[in-house]
């Protein structure tokens, strides 16, 4: 028997050997294994993910009341993400080869390279620590998603920025921009007007492939400033050894990666009409 | 869909929609640039390499020897980094801890990629339902987010240098299976794999003499790109409390230990994240040289 | 409205939750007010004394000491002092205290609060279904007998001189006999209903618990209105909030930020000497560390003073007992002096030899050694294991760490003998009913079956048929003087046939706002706001 199993943890330090009998057979877990785990199964499709030691029942109300907290702070990483990036990108594009193109490509590549958790760290340090400036633990109001959603869009800022960037001067050296420019329209309209739209799609791109980064860096974020989420319940969870809380969590999270895949499919659709009859 | 979870940089698992992706490179930096930084990039790492190699020779002090009379010193002549909270040398930790992240990180990149070549060629090369059932199982741990699965395998391991191995091997094997089986589908129409088909020739040899070398690009620089989110992997377990045993001075083990001194002694929160930085920043600048390099797809 | 205006709105609306935050904090507080914050280390999953009494070590309990009363309390020094109970009267064969109750108590449900409510708690711990835990607080008591609506009597199988630690006890809390109807057994962890000075607001397990002043509390309506307990893993994130406002109390305050903390003129800092004393447990059933010299020896290698003194700050002292210096029957012995030499040579006389890498050998067999720890359970835990582990290998020991996770590391201390899986174990016992006695028993009194998992905390299979007697004795004996007196013996044994590397005692530190007053910090390392005013 593995340490830790779901009687032995339930029981307690002190209880004895026959104590953990007792609540094992009252768990069900002295059945066959075959028998617990076609249990689960059954139990799975009707919602029920077993018992778990933290919440003492099924975790699954527990796990989604926290998961309003991870969404907001997914939703505001991307928010962040658009936000920053995109302009970011287009900056860039636009002062092609001036000083801000080289500190974004500077930033980019940075931020590519640093650990999301060792980046919030050092913003505790900085903004929180030494000037008192945001809270940095929980959720008690907007300023304290501040260090959160900085600290997981990072890596999304910088690479929608370099897509941006990149689609940018393409578009920005197609004919219909020289035309008109020709026609004696400033870039700025003609950045508004006509190359913005394009450089959409790799927004939604790279939210799409990174999803499963926002996913896997918000349980290390969520921790990191006691976020409360699901992300900072599993690493709980694995601290209790709460076998059946990590497995809930982790088929939510699954749920939810598909969930935005699809919807990341959908707006591919609508923004590039290309692909409408592909 | 667009394909999740793989790749270090977004071009690795790049589908391309609407045709825009593949030509950003024309906009990219000179080709000249682009070979500074794979020189830069394979500088740092060979400067990485020969820490990990040689790192105990190298370290002023034992990783774990102790001065608990001179408990997290800042910088000075004797320590150049400082000392931790049990007084070890923040700077031999650090370069003898070169190892373990690096040999983690090739490790499960180097695994990952003969198991996810070798499960893609196949699937690629006979079709079928074997390509149905390899793919199913691809696929269903793609819906994984790679550090969720790797959070998850290295929970029921428990802490080690194994789990974390397994952990970030496998959630990266899937993206390595389907990207090469990618690959393997498009060379299997070639005509000279037909023709050698159509004389006999048996398939592994095939595999091996006529498939494998064309994957080989694509693998090379993939993998080359997962090394750096190897690493990030890597360290965020070992920030999780996951990573390796006591008293190993692996990163991401050190930064979460050091944590609670971060008001008294910065210094121990500061190296260790630098040197994970700045390993990821090699990889991830070697990665995208080598690609520009090696991928004539991407050449403007 | 013109577009400046409205700009102008847009920016203010954006920037209020950053520039309003500190005013509308201030606002809060004096108005609606009185609500104290508490940033715990650990998290409350329940709240019912039954269930491992509250759960978790020490959240559970200090959120459990407000919701409900006992009929002894402790005061901060650990002292009982009446609460339900108005007086009690011990026999003198030690087998009984009858207790007089208080009168016009009610729980929190609106029921009264009598004999039959002790009568029916009193046998819900005695019922190992209800309770599996806490058994050797539980296990020597027979039952209750009511006398009349406010008297009771509450006997044990035999002698037991430690009934009143039981019932001051957080698994001593008084229950609403008929919440517990009402919820079911199970039901009550996360309704419970007590008679304390505080009730139940909301509970979020594993995040946060509110509790409000009781308005018909025996003792008067507290002081604060709303307590608010919430969980915060980490210590540098607990003292940001401890800084920002967010909470007013923190537990668990890293002793190297104390000298900084304490000069900040907003926080208060608290420091108290802990009933743990923190050490090595030696599984004696595993060779060669069934032999004193060996133990002795390793006890020799480890610089306990400079580790209380650089590692902590000064915030630890080292053991010279086997009980903690505050608490009750405390004996002082004599150190094990740090000498690498001697340690050397004990192991020489136990037949060790360097062998051809230096490693100790004996019988061609080198000496190896599997030091078990855990990661946040205990201040410095790892950082202990990896001293030890150096001060070990210096002896030619070949030693390996192994981690376990918090929640799986008291199971695998606790295996049976055939699974026990380490030689050494971090580990430190709080005696968390305040008995010298209770603290004694539960580690080194001889388990029933050596082969079976252990009785209490004897994981090491210590056994010494000497120590057994002199704890019966001072178990059974009405003489305080004579309980000593025994307790002190056995202490001097133990601490010979060291089945422990002896380290220190930690001191415990809690920070405090300045303002709050009355916050309680006792030496069984709980934090304990349940008497607690805001001042400003």
């Amino acid at each position: 028997m593995v340490p830790g199993d779901e009687a032995t943890l339930m029981a307690g330090a002190t209880a004895s050997q026959a104590d953990i009998d007792l609540l094992r057979a009252r768990l069900g877990l002295d059945r066959p294994l075959v028998e617990q785990y076609t249990t689960r199964l059954a139990g799975l499709a009707r919602g029920n993910f077993g018992y778990s030691s933290t919440f003492r029942g099924n975790p699954l109300p527990h796990v989604l009341a926290r998961l309003p907290a991870t969404m907001l702070l997914m939703a505001t990483a991307i928010l962040a993400t658009v936000l920053l990036g995109l302009p970011a990108g287009v900056l860039a594009a636009v002062a092609h080869n001036r000083w801000p193109d080289y500190l974004l490509s500077f930033l980019v590549v940075g931020l590519l390279a640093v650990p999301n958790f060792w980046l919030g760290l050092m913003l505790i340090v900085v903004l929180s620590v030494e000037r008192g400036w945001l809270p940095s633990f929980g959720f008690s109001g907007l300023a304290s998603l501040v260090m959160p959603t900085i600290a997981l869009a990072a890596r999304l800022v910088a690479l929608v920025a370099r897509m941006t960037r990149g689609v940018m001067l393409e578009e920005l050296a197609k004919d219909y921009v020289r035309t008109a420019h020709a026609k004696g329209l400033d870039t700025a309209a003609v950045v508004a007007r006509h190359v913005l739209r394009n450089a959409l799609i790799p927004t939604v791109t790279v939210i799409g492939l990174q999803t499963g980064y926002l996913l896997g860096g918000s349980v290390v974020v969520e921790r990191l400033f006691a976020w409360p989420g699901i992300g900072d319940l599993m690493i709980n969870a694995i601290g209790a050894r709460d076998h059946t809380l990590v497995q809930a969590i982790t088929i939510l999270f699954v749920v939810g990666f598909l969930l935005v895949n699809l919807a990341v499919d959908v707006l591919y659709v609508l923004i590039n009409p290309r692909l409408r009859h592909a | 869909m667009p394909e999740s979870g793989g790749g270090a940089d977004l071009y690795a698992g790049w589908v391309d929609p609407g045709g825009v992706g593949a030509q950003t490179a024309g906009a990219g930096p000179t080709r000249r640039r682009r070979g500074a930084h794979m020189l830069l990039g394979g500088g740092l790492l060979v400067g990485y390499v020969a820490l990990a190699a040689l790192g105990p020779w190298l370290a002023p002090y034992g990783a774990n020897e102790q001065d608990l009379l001179g408990v997290l010193a800042p910088a000075s002549a004797e320590h150049w980094l400082g000392t931790d909270q049990i007084g070890r040398d923040l700077l031999s930790r650090i370069v003898v801890g070169a190892r373990f992240t690096l040999t983690a990180a090739l490790v499960s990149v180097i695994l990952a990629a003969s198991v996810g070549a070798t499960v893609g060629l196949v699937a690629g090369y006979f079709g079928g339902r074997i390509d149905g059932g390899l793919m199913a199982v691809a696929d269903l741990l793609l819906t994984v987010p790679n550090l969720i699965l790797a959070i998850a395998i290295a929970s029921v391991i428990g802490a080690g240098m194994t789990g974390l191995i397994v952990a970030t091997t496998t959630s990266f094997v899937a993206p390595v299976a389907r990207l090469i089986r990618g690959r393997v589908l498009e060379v299997r129409q070639e005509d000279f794999v037909q023709a050698a088909r159509a004389v006999g020739v048996r398939d592994a040899r095939i595999l091996a003499r006529h498939v494998l070398p064309h994957a080989t690009t694509t693998l090379v620089i993939e993998t080359s790109l997962l090394a750096g989110q190897a690493v990030l992997i890597g360290s965020a377990l070992g920030f999780l409390g996951l990573g390796v045993r006591p008293p190993a001075p692996e990163w991401g083990t050190m930064l979460s230990g050091g944590r609670e001194f971060i008001e008294v002694a910065p210094h121990l929160v500061v190296a260790p994240g630098v040197a994970i930085s700045l390993l990821v920043f090699a990889f991830n600048v070697f990665g995208d040289g080598l690609r520009d390099r090696l991928d004539p797809r991407r050449h403007a | 409205m013109n577009r400046r205006t409205a700009l102008a709105l847009i920016s203010t609306a954006a920037a209020s939750p950053f520039t309003l935050g500190a005013p509308l904090r201030a606002l809060a507080q004096a108005t609606a007010g009185r609500t104290l914050t508490y940033g715990q280390s650990g998290a409350v999953t329940a709240l019912d004394p039954a269930q491992g009494s509250f759960a978790t070590y020490p959240a559970g309990y200090e959120v459990g000491y407000c919701l409900y009363d006992r009929l002894v309390d402790f005061d901060a020094n650990l002292r009982f002092v009446p609460e339900l109970a108005e007086s009690w009267d011990v026999a003198a064969d030690l087998k009984s205290i009858r207790f007089r109750l208080r009168r016009n108590v009610r729980f929190h449900d609106g029921t009264v609060f009598n004999a039959q409510a002790v009568k029916f708690n009193v046998e819900r711990m005695i019922d190992k279904a209800r309770t599996p835990t806490n058994r050797p607080l539980w296990d020597p008591v027979a039952g209750a007998d009511v006398v009349d609506e406010h008297t009771v009597v509450i006997r044990t199988k035999a002698a037991f001189s430690q009934l009143l630690n039981s019932l001051a006890h957080g698994s001593g809390s008084m229950v609403s006999p008929a919440a517990v109807e009402k919820h079911g057994e199970k039901g009550i962890a996360q309704h419970p209903v007590g008679a304390g000075p505080y009730r139940l607001d909301s509970f979020t397990p594993g995040q946060e618990v509110a509790l409000r002043a009781f308005d018909g509390y025996w003792g008067g309506k507290p002081a604060t209105e709303r307590l608010v307990f919430k969980y915060i893993l980490e210590a540098s994130t607990r003292i940001a909030a401890l800084r920002t406002g967010s909470v007013d109390v923190i537990d668990s305050v890293p002793v190297q930020l104390v000298a900084g903390l304490r000069k900040e003129p907003n926080l208060e800092i608290l420091v108290r000497p802990s009933l743990r004393p923190m050490g090595l447990a030696i599984n004696l059933s595993r060779q060669p560390y069934d032999d004193p010299r060996v133990r002795r020896a390793l006890n020799h290698a480890i610089p306990v003073e400079t580790i209380a003194e650089r590692v902590f700050f000064g915030f630890a002292r080292a053991s010279d007992a086997p009980l903690a210096f505050d608490t009750q029957g405390y004996q002082k012995q004599r150190p094990y002096e740090y000498s690498v030499a001697k340690a050397k040579e004990l192991l020489g006389e136990a037949g060790f030899k360097p062998g051809a890498n230096g490693q100790l050998e004996r019988d061609g067999k080198p000496l190896k050694m599997t030091l078990l720890a855990s990661e946040g359970l205990f201040p410095g835990d790892v950082n202990i294991a990896e001293i030890a582990q150096r001060a070990f290998q210096q002896l030619g020991i070949d030693v390996t760490i192994s981690k376990i996770e918090r929640g799986s590391y008291w199971d695998a201390l606790r295996q049976e003998r055939a699974a026990l899986t380490f030689d050494l174990a971090v580990f430190g016992f709080n005696p968390s009913n305040a008995s010298g006695l209770y603290h004694l028993e539960s580690l080194f009194k001889s388990n029933a079956d050596d082969a079976a998992r252990p009785t209490v905390w004897n994981m090491g299979r210590y056994r010494n048929p000497k120590v057994d007697e002199l704890l019966a004795q001072a178990n059974t004996n009405p003489d305080p003087a004579k309980q000593l007196a025994a307790m002190g013996e056995a202490q001097r044994i133990v601490w010979e046939d060291a089945p422990y590397v002896w380290l220190h005692v930690n001191q415990n530190v809690t920070a405090v706002r300045k303002g709050i007053k009355g916050v309680e910090l006792w030496p069984i390392v709980f934090t304990i706001p349940r008497r607690a005013r805001v001042e400003a």
